[in-house]
């Protein structure tokens, strides 16, 4: 939790002409979003220019802003639905893992974690098992952890019901609480 | 916030270990400057607005006041256009029915007037007139004078003397009066409405009084005086009683007819349109039915100059 303001408070107060508000706004928000994207898009130039789009979005929105939820929520929110929009325009088959196809075919599809984690052998092996999950899951845990939703907030993001969420987050989070496993024991 | 059994510290605090990247500085500025540039364009962008809300504040200012305005505006002329077509019929009505009656005919005719009364009518425009002469112009003072004469007299004269009168009102009055002479008296009408119960009293006083006010009771005629009918003439002067001045004045055509040795067609003749046809007809045959020839030529020749489409009786014709 961040002390000061709120973050619906800060956005309020751009909203209304403070500048400095979006600052500190931006300043709470800009590694979370980034690393999202950075993680979901796989690729660093289309995650910068996601995330450029998803903050302009924002400066565009503060005038008819209103606190309906939270205010990363809704940060999120745009996040997503801009990332999927680069999905259909340019990878359609990036979006393969975001049907309800049964979440183990889809990690089928994918590499397996030990087998990405066994060419890199430093501290970013996390990393390298958080890409080699499922697009889905891969959300559902980077929203969990940069973007600190809960179940609910994530199923909201995502448009999915909670059971579908906390499946997703349950199976990314399996999979890589084994590969932190393995590499304690190596 | 997240829910206790869906985190693992273990998890999380590798993950925060690891993912570290962050954007770039520049990209931060340029997000930072796009953001303080639509903060700053925004007083430009509200003086655009308010520009703009002024423009529409015009007609949302105005569009309440002009819509009342138009209103009131369209329902005072259709108030005028709906006035001014009651008023023309009412103007243009009376037009054809018109009769040169006298105003004193608008306020006599009595709607209750005895049936039998109606029947004596002479001619079908008289029955036309009852209602319609209601706003008819005044007639001219002559048919004034004449239709009111016999009403006020100065004292009651006798029985024979009245008839002579009643004769002498028939003859005398313009065909154009005729109708008013044929009305029952004053005395006789029942006062139906308020205008000729506020007429009777007046006639029944100028009958019962002596020398009756003729200078009061001649401007505003009896009303059941008015619509008299030639058929009847006694029966329409029996009850009024002529003033002096109109007693001298019928007397003067009565010394005259002695004079010319009681020639009644003489008198007729001075005052032909004084007689429908009918009557007129009538008094022929009566001349001739006396013997008297020459006089029932005379009115005959007299008869066919002046009705000279008129189809003659065939005992009169040859």
């Amino acid at each position: 939790m961040t002390s000061g303001p709120s973050d619906e408070e800060l956005m309020l107060a751009y909203g209304a002409g403070d500048a400095a508000a979006f600052d500190a706004l931006y300043a709470r928000h800009r590694g979370a979003v980034f690393r999202y994207l950075r993680r979901q898009a796989g690729n660093a130039a289309i995650a910068e220019e996601i995330f450029q789009d998803v903050w302009l979005r924002l400066i565009d929105a503060r005038a008819s802003y209103a606190p309906r939820a939270k205010f990363t929520t809704w940060l999120f929110t745009i996040a997503h639905n801009r990332l999927m929009d680069h999905f259909r325009a340019n990878a359609r088959s990036a979006l393969v893992s975001y049907d309800d196809n049964p979440i183990d075919d889809v990690a089928a599809d994918t590499p397996r974690p030990d087998e990405s984690l066994a060419r890199k052998q430093d501290a970013g092996r996390l990393l390298a098992a958080i890409e080699a999950l499922p697009a889905a899951q891969r959300e559902a845990f980077l929203l969990q952890q940069e973007g600190e939703l809960s179940l609910e907030e994530i199923a909201a993001v995502t448009g999915v019901n909670r059971e579908t969420a906390k499946s997703r987050l349950r199976y990314a989070m399996g999979k890589l609480r084994a590969e932190l496993r393995e590499a304690e024991r190596t | 916030m997240n829910d206790p059994q869906s985190r693992d510290p273990r998890l999380d605090e590798a993950y925060r270990q690891a993912a570290r990247d962050e954007p770039p500085a520049e990209l931060d500025e340029r997000i930072r400057a796009a953001a303080r540039r639509a903060v700053a364009a925004r007083p430009q962008s509200l003086a655009a607005r308010a520009a703009a809300d002024r423009h529409l504040s015009w007609s949302t200012r105005w569009r309440v006041p002009l819509s009342i305005a138009a209103t009131v505006l369209i329902a005072a002329t259709l108030t005028l256009m709906v006035q001014e077509e009651e008023r023309r019929p009412r103007e243009e009505a009376p037009a054809p029915a018109r009769t040169p009656a006298t105003p004193a005919d608008q306020i006599a005719a009595p709607p209750a007037e005895p049936e039998a009364a109606r029947r004596d009518a002479p001619s079908p425009s008289e029955a036309t007139s009852t209602t319609s002469v209601r706003q008819a112009p005044p007639a001219h003072p002559a048919e004034q004078r004449a239709l009111t004469r016999p009403y006020a007299p100065a004292s009651p004269p006798s029985l024979e003397k009245r008839r002579e009168q009643a004769v002498e009102v028939g003859r005398d009055a313009s065909p154009t009066a005729v109708p008013s002479v044929v009305h029952p008296p004053a005395a006789a009408a029942p006062p139906a409405d308020g205008a000729a119960s506020l007429a009777a009293p007046a006639a029944s006083e100028a009958a019962q009084a002596t020398p009756a006010p003729a200078a009061k009771v001649a401007p505003t005629p009896s009303p059941t005086t008015v619509e008299a009918k030639p058929a009847a003439p006694a029966r329409a002067i029996t009850p009024a009683a002529p003033t002096p001045d109109a007693a001298n004045r019928l007397s003067q055509p009565l010394s005259r007819d002695r004079e010319l040795g009681d020639r009644p067609a003489r008198a007729m003749r001075e005052s032909p349109l004084a007689r429908s046809p009918e009557e007129w007809i009538a008094e022929i045959r009566r001349l001739k039915a006396q013997g008297r020839e020459a006089d029932a030529a005379a009115e005959l020749a007299e008869f066919r100059r002046r009705y000279p489409d008129y189809a003659l009786p065939t005992d009169l014709a040859r």
